[in-house]
């Protein structure tokens, strides 16, 4: 047996638990560690600004008046979509690209390889969720700063579009480890993404969503479990085949968990 | 035979052309090429790969003592990893690590105090001019004007209090801590088990904020959800804490202090409870008369039901804890508050808090409070142990004049507001270069602060014999003791002072309260150096070099602001400019919030110059017994 030979059976996917989620920021930043975010001399100005994680505070001030507020954090990074049918996946950003940059791995995971990219931003258009970004200038990683950089992601250049990949290269680095001890089966390679590493409070859960014992995927059956923009979540499954027949939703892997109704409402752009 | 003519010839080669584009276009190669001209076009940086390797480490001078684990990638530490929760500082440490503007060796004062002109010199050269002027000060017998300044309890402030203590002096202050502050008021500081507790009231206390340094407390709200553990939140604000907290009391701007002497006042005489102290009489008379529950619900703005039934479930609980210290990180308390809470507890009965005290830290200097030193004290030599004061304090004028007339010696690894008054700047050592933890090497020539400490002490007369054994052997005490038995109460200085609270507006123009609020990462400042940190900013808080603060939208009517405007922001004691308004209702009506840790004004190039920084205008009045200013509540107008 090869690694070859063995079919994937993981599609990866990951529960933020918005109830848990302090707003630390610990997440964001193991990510830009973790895959070379460009340091530019200003990285507070935002419209230029590249990473992966968007760490968005949210409230529900627009609908409601002081007392009766109520403040939260998203993190918010690529969602994994998988468009209608999880057999077939089709994430609206990924036929859009004319060099085949972005493609969904048969792990679920919406891949993009930065150095075929040719800049037409196509996808950028196409994602519902904001989570690509261009690199308008060339990302420098200012003078000593350059000695942190992880050699297992490669460095983006200018004309770029980056997202987030699920931390895809610690996976093939797990899967590097278990090939050397003669372990083949692909299937019994786990990984943690930097973000769910890092949290200190454990709202990021990220794993195995074809798994039925695996607690990402008891949290994505949960009744607290919505997805962001996608408002086919919130009706029956008769009217979800309904509505999937006429309309692409995107149907992200990641689920956000809470149990307050003016955050669901919010996730999914309702007033509440 | 046919005769090829022009035309046939274009056809046939107008054929092979076709036939070779077909074939070039079905082979793949202009995909490839297309591949390599972008890849070439490109110019990617390759970062050089090495054997990936993990070490653990402890960061020593971490308040937390973060345990992390280090991924190497040959000899470059590429990422920081851990099995246990650690702070965000020590999260994103490899950018202190490898930050471009890292102090490379000691440098001395060349040209004017405050110039930021400095010169190269040897670590002997430091070690032996700075003891010189000590031993000169020792030698006078004016060894009581020597201060130091440390950030938080750390190894490296350890071994400074030793130091300082040994050379004649007791001036050993910290940036705004609430031990310290408890401590002068209690004679200890409260500790808190929150696995214990079934019942969590908090005064201000931001614990989703990072609150008091701590980095555990975020699961122990999750927690609490789980086991049906009450969590009550006081804050003027609605802050993540507030949000997350099963009721959150929105009292007025400050009016935490009135609402825990309400709630006292209210248990000792509802329940009969008492504290076996000889001033608890007189202290009781007094609150009784000024913090009945019609008063206090005037006070906070909280209706009288919802505090007597609050004040109910805290008697009810079987190890509730009331938390004192209001904020984030940087948390203060005035005394009367400290008291009120402590006594909360004490008449609780709880056994989730006890007043401890770590000898390690006496937190016992000539006057308490920093703020306090800053205005009165006097000094002629101060060390600055990785602390910023003029960036951290209020009164930051005064300090500056006290840091031009006295020699002064920065430890730090970069520059920043308050190194710039230095005479001489020590660089410190990483904590992954250095001792038991090394992970990685320095070309610099910098040092551990706990060595720096320690070998300075030898060079000075008095202290020559007091660190015995080498830098590296020292450890963070983390040992308390009992500190219950020490508690009396204190009274206020005049019963004005109790009063006092109730009426903080002082001149009517002021007609709005500023409040400060934490921002992810930027914490109290520290964060503002590294560039992962800003990328995390919110558009709310920061956008476009416009820094918001927050107004709610009534205040924002009456004012006759728009979102977006540019104003002003006046206290008694300065102007803030160029603020932006966001118009919010997280805030109360009212209040100005504006967060915290921006308005650098040296503190490298990605730090500097962002915002303005909230404590230029804070209130400068010291509570009588901590020496420490409000930073609540500061009365402002917008200008
Ligand atoms: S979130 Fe955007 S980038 Fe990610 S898979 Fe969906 S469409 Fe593509
Ligand atoms: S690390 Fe966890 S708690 Fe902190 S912001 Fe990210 S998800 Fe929230």
């Amino acid at each position: 047996m090869t690694v070859k030979d063995v079919k994937m059976n993981r599609r990866w996917g990951m529960a933020i638990d918005l109830d848990k989620c302090t707003g630390c920021g610990q997440c964001s930043l193991a990510c830009n560690q973790e895959n070379n975010m460009p340091i530019f001399e200003d990285d507070s100005d935002i419209p230029k600004r590249v990473s992966f994680m968007e760490l968005m505070k949210v409230t529900n001030d627009r609908d409601a008046k002081f007392p009766d507020v109520k403040t939260a954090f998203i993190p918010k990074m690529c969602q994994m979509c998988e468009g209608n049918d999880p057999k077939n996946p089709n994430p609206p950003c990924v036929s859009v690209c004319p060099v085949v940059a972005t493609d969904v791995g048969d792990d679920g995971v919406v891949s993009q390889i930065w150095s075929r990219c040719i800049g037409c931003r196509y996808c950028q258009t196409a994602c519902p969720y904001e989570a690509r970004v261009f690199n308008w200038w060339k990302p420098v990683y200012e003078g000593t700063f350059k000695k942190s950089l992880n050699p297992e992601v490669s460095v983006a250049s200018r004309g770029t579009i980056v997202k987030c990949t699920f931390c895809s290269h610690i996976w093939k680095r797990e899967r590097d480890r278990a090939v050397a001890e003669g372990k083949l089966n692909i299937n019994d390679v786990t990984y943690k993404t930097a973000c769910q590493s890092a949290c200190p409070n454990n709202a990021i859960i990220f794993g195995d969503l074809n798994d039925p014992e695996s607690e990402v995927a008891k949290l994505s059956k949960s009744k607290r479990a919505l997805r962001l923009a996608n408002a086919i979540d919130l009706e029956s499954p008769e009217k979800q085949k309904e509505m999937r027949k006429v309309k692409h939703f995107s149907n992200p892997k990641v689920y956000y968990l809470t149990s307050q109704k003016w955050l669901k409402d919010m996730l999914n752009f309702r007033k509440n | 035979m046919k005769k090829i003519n022009r035309k046939d010839f274009l056809k046939i080669g107008g054929g092979a052309v076709a036939g070779g584009v077909g074939g070039y276009v079905l082979s793949g190669a202009p995909f490839w090429g297309a591949q390599w001209l972008v890849e070439w076009t490109q110019d990617q940086y390759v970062p050089p790969k090495g054997l990936i390797r993990y070490i653990d480490s402890v960061n020593k001078n971490c308040p937390n003592g973060c345990e992390v684990s280090v991924r190497l990638s040959g000899n470059r530490a590429v990422r920081i990893e851990s099995r246990k929760e650690i702070c965000p500082l020590c999260r994103n440490t490899l950018q202190l690590l490898y930050h471009p503007e890292r102090i490379t060796s000691p440098l001395k004062r060349d040209g004017k105090k405050g110039s930021g002109s400095f010169k190269k010199i040897s670590w002997d050269q430091a070690y032996g001019e700075i003891s010189g002027e000590i031993d000169k000060l020792t030698g006078n017998g004016k060894a009581k004007k020597i201060a130091a300044i440390n950030r938080t309890e750390s190894l490296s402030a350890e071994l400074m209090e030793k130091f300082i203590h040994a050379a004649g002096s007791r001036n050993i202050y910290y940036e705004s801590s609430r031990r310290a502050d408890e401590t002068a008021v209690l004679g200890g500081y409260m500790e808190y088990d929150f696995d214990k507790a079934d019942f969590v009231l908090s005064f201000g206390a931001r614990i989703a904020e990072h609150w008091d340094s701590r980095i555990d407390l975020g699961k122990k709200i999750g927690q609490w959800k789980e086991n049906k553990t009450r969590f009550i939140q006081a804050d003027s604000m609605c802050t993540r804490t507030a949000s997350m907290a099963d009721t959150w009391l929105p009292v007025k701007p400050d009016g935490e202090t009135a609402l825990a002497l309400g709630i006292a006042a209210y248990l000792i005489k509802a329940k009969k409870k008492s504290v076996s102290d000889r001033n608890f009489s007189k202290w009781n008379k007094l609150i009784q008369q000024e913090f009945s529950l019609s008063e206090t619900s005037m006070l906070t703005g909280i209706p009288q039901e919802t505090i007597k039934k609050t004040a109910d479930e805290f008697y009810r609980a079987k190890n509730p804890i009331a938390v004192c210290g209001r904020g984030g990180i940087a948390t203060t308390a005035s005394s009367l508050e400290i008291t009120a809470v402590y006594l909360l507890n004490l008449i609780s009965g709880t056994k989730a808090v006890s007043l401890v005290r770590n000898p390690s830290f006496p937190h016992a200097p000539e006057k308490p409070g920093l703020e306090n030193f800053i205005e009165t004290g006097e000094a002629e030599l101060i060390f600055l142990n990785e602390s910023n004061p003029l960036y951290r304090m209020a009164g930051a004028d005064r300090l500056s004049q006290k840091l031009e007339n006295a020699t002064v010696i920065s430890l730090s690894p970069i520059m920043n507001e308050s190194a710039r008054y230095a005479d001489y700047i020590l660089p410190t050592l990483h904590f992954l270069e250095t001792g038991k933890e090394k992970v990685t090497n320095t070309e610099n020539d910098t040092r551990d602060s706990a060595e720096i400490i320690t070998s300075m002490a030898t060079f000075v007369k008095k202290t020559a014999g007091l660190f015995k054994s080498p830098a590296a052997s020292y450890r963070l005490g983390t040992k308390t003791q009992n500190a219950g038995k020490k508690f009396t109460l204190k009274l206020p200085e005049s019963e004005k002072s109790v009063i006092g609270i109730k009426d903080r507006s002082g001149d009517a123009k002021f007609n709005l309260k500023m409040i400060p609020f934490e921002v992810p990462l930027v914490g109290d400042g520290d964060g503002m150096a590294f560039p992962y940190v800003l990328k995390s900013i919110g558009p709310e808080i920061f956008y476009r070099k416009k820094f918001y603060v927050h107004i709610n939208r009534d205040t924002a009517k009456r004012e006759k602001l728009d979102q977006d405007d540019c104003i002003t922001l006046e206290s008694a004691h300065g102007k803030l400019k160029d603020l932006y308004v966001n118009i919010t209702d997280i805030v109360a009506p009212g209040v100005v919030a504006v967060p915290l840790g921006f308005g650098h004004t040296l503190y490298t190039k990605y730090g500097t110059g962002k915002g303005a920084n909230i404590r230029e205008i804070m209130n400068k009045e010291k509570d009588p017994v901590t020496g420490s200013s409000s930073w609540w509540a500061t009365p402002v107008k917008i200008g």
